[in-house]
């Protein structure tokens, strides 16, 4: 990297973790702590729920989901404005009228110890790894594209986050959070205009746009019903609102969002802030996926992107298989480069036969490029003995620090930082609330001092980022660990909705019906995922159905019709 | 440290002071958005789409 872009980023680092210790004197009591003695304005809030949902993960992950398949990914997020309408008119008022700090604190006054217990467990297994697996995830990628030693990469994004989380609690997460959402969007919109500008002269935005649409990457919604299809119209709207229930509503990184809030109004706005926002920003992460491909119609990328596989089949017994390979790619490189021309050149003359055909000549050459692009795939998994590998991950940062311009990669390392960042610090101040609410202070030492409590928030926030350091640099070289982590989400998420609905929406649901419901949910999930292959975003819906039924129908025998909820009441079972 | 942190009010019901409103406009508006936006996504495949 250049000397600027370092500065750059170290610039970043610096003003992040200053910002973060700043805030150290409006964490002097565990409300102030946590909670930030909940005071918050909605747009901060609303800035760093989005944050806090936007890992480093998303950043280079959809762009080079964009850049292989395309836009269809943006359905994910469908049904995340309604999940947010639903939230603002349960959960949302019904934690916060609750005075409570974790989500699972309430599960204890609706049902009984046990059931808050392993939810917050399961809470604290699946984000302590995943909080690992966020840092994990661009350390490798920055380690493997910029040659930054992995370690110290590790270090600087998980212990840089640690420091000011651990010091500042939630109120260092959300305005340090505040600032790096304006750096990601900076930087995307800042690649978004260097991939315009970095077309040929010869060659308008509308027109390679058209030739990469010729591939379906511009392809956006598929309204077919079919359950082993991932992304869908019906599985984006019906699975994914299902998800983005369960994180946002039962998923404490999330709930302690918005219990910062100064007002239930003002909670309610952070959250619907992400249903404006949310969907049009996908989309504009996915479109510089497709504009990176649609720079290299007309430049020369790599055959594969991770040029630490590509340097071990180099070195390996089979370098002349991939030489040759790779001349192979070349010629189909140039090939295409002349078929993404023509088609230009067609659609520019107006006439729609030649368009047709000299389009359907374009995508012929796109094939055979990724044919021998398979190829190369395959002969990385036999030489490395990865069957996992893919190099989609790496196709955005490899155009960043080969393609952009001094200054602009700078920003973009920062930002694809920022993000990772901004997620681990929600999660490790999250990790740190239920550890001391559900664990430390409700088995282990209920008659604590504010200040002891305080002191040993800190320790734990410390311990947490440990361990996801740690977790980091195990997941680095376990590229399955992280799918495992990833697929557990899935698993859990579902199932805590499922929980919650029976605390909520009805009198009916006994203890032992949330604690067996929960169990049997996750069963039930597993024994889906492993026997059939619907998409995992039905998932959700699966768990969530499945607690719901076999806690109702443990809870029968012993179910007593009572009033109607109210805010916060203790209800014992 | 006790349960109820804001321990000056009962817990539960909202306040003179921190009123629920309702906020139905805004929901209403976050629909209306999120059609205009999944037609103009749909407009945007179809018009530059194969």
């Amino acid at each position: 990297m250049h000397v600027v872009d370092w500065f750059i980023v170290a610039a970043y680092l610096l003003w992040i973790v200053y910002t973060g210790l700043k805030r150290t004197t409006g964490a002097g009591a565990v409300e102030g702590y946590f909670l930030a003695n909940r005071s918050l304005p909605w747009w901060a809030v609303g800035l760093t729920v989005m944050a806090t949902q936007m890992s480093a993960i998303t950043l280079v992950g959809t762009t080079g989901q964009g850049y292989a398949d395309g836009m269809r990914f943006v359905q994910f997020y469908f049904g995340l404005p309604i999940a947010m309408i639903i939230l603002s008119l349960t959960l949302v008022p019904f934690f916060y009228h609750a005075k409570v700090y974790t989500a699972y604190e309430y599960l204890e006054r609706r049902f009984d110890v046990r059931t808050r217990t392993l939810a917050s467990l399961l809470f604290l297994l699946s984000r302590g790894l995943q909080a690992g697996v966020i840092i994990a995830a661009p350390a490798v990628i920055l380690s493997i594209v910029l040659g930054f030693n992995l370690t110290l990469t590790i270090m600087a994004i998980g212990l840089s986050t640690t420091v000011y989380t651990m010091f500042g609690g939630v109120q260092a997460v959300t305005w340090t959070d505040v600032k790096q959402m304006v750096v990601i969007v900076a930087g995307m919109a800042a690649v978004a205009v260097a991939l315009v500008f970095g077309l040929p002269d010869d060659v308008g935005i509308g027109e390679a746009l058209h030739v990469a649409g010729a591939t379906g990457r511009l392809a956006t919604i598929d309204f077919e019903f079919n359950l082993n299809e991932t992304y869908t119209f019906w599985s984006g709207l019906i699975g994914g609102l299902f998800l983005m229930l369960g994180y946002f509503g039962c998923d404490q990184s999330q709930v302690q969002r918005y219990l910062t809030a100064k007002s239930v109004d003002a909670g309610r706005y952070s959250l619907l802030m992400s249903a404006f926002v949310k969907i049009p920003l996908q989309a504009l992460i996915l479109l510089i996926g497709v504009l990176v491909f649609v720079f290299y119609l007309f430049h020369a990328p790599p055959m594969l992107f991770n040029p630490v596989h590509e340097a071990e089949v180099h070195a390996s017994s089979r370098a002349s298989e991939y030489a040759a390979l790779d001349t192979e790619f070349q010629d189909a490189l140039a090939a295409r480069r002349t078929a993404a021309r023509e088609a230009v050149a067609a659609r520019r003359t107006g006439d729609a036969a030649a368009v047709a055909t000299t389009e359907a000549a374009f995508v012929v050459r796109q094939q055979r490029l990724t044919a021998i692009r398979g190829r190369a795939v395959s002969l990385v998994k036999e030489v490395t003995q990865d069957d996992s590998y893919t190099d989609v991950n790496y196709v955005f940062p490899t155009f960043v620090t080969t393609e952009l311009p001094v200054g602009l990669v700078g920003l973009m390392i920062a930002a694809i930082l920022a993000a990772a960042m901004s997620s681990i610090a929600g999660e490790l101040n999250s990790l740190s609330t239920s550890t001391v609410i559900d664990i430390y202070r409700r088995h282990l030492r209920a008659d604590g001092t504010d200040q002891h409590y305080l002191r040993v928030s800190k320790i734990v926030t410390g311990f947490w980022g440990l361990f996801a350091s740690i977790v980091a640099m195990y997941a680095a070289n376990l590229g399955s660990l992280i799918e495992v982590v990833n697929r557990f989400g899935s698993f859990f998420y579902g199932s805590l909705l499922g929980v919650f609905i029976l605390a909520v929406a009805t009198r009916r649901a006994t203890a032992s019906g949330a604690l067996w419901g929960l169990v049997g949910g996750m069963i039930t999930v597993t024994y889906v995922a492993l026997t059939s292959s619907i998409s995992f975003l039905w998932l959700n819906v699966v768990g969530a159905i499945a607690v719901v039924v076999v806690g109702m129908i443990v809870s029968l025998p012993s179910s007593v019709q009572k009033p109607p909820l109210s805010w916060g009441q203790p209800t014992g079972s | 440290m006790s349960d109820s942190p804001s321990s000056v009010r009962a817990p539960g019901a909202p306040t003179a002071a921190n009123p629920t409103r309702p906020i139905t406009p805004i929901y209403v508006a976050v629909l209306l958005v999120e059609a205009v936006v999944l037609a103009a996504l749909w407009s945007f495949s179809r018009y530059f789409g194969a």
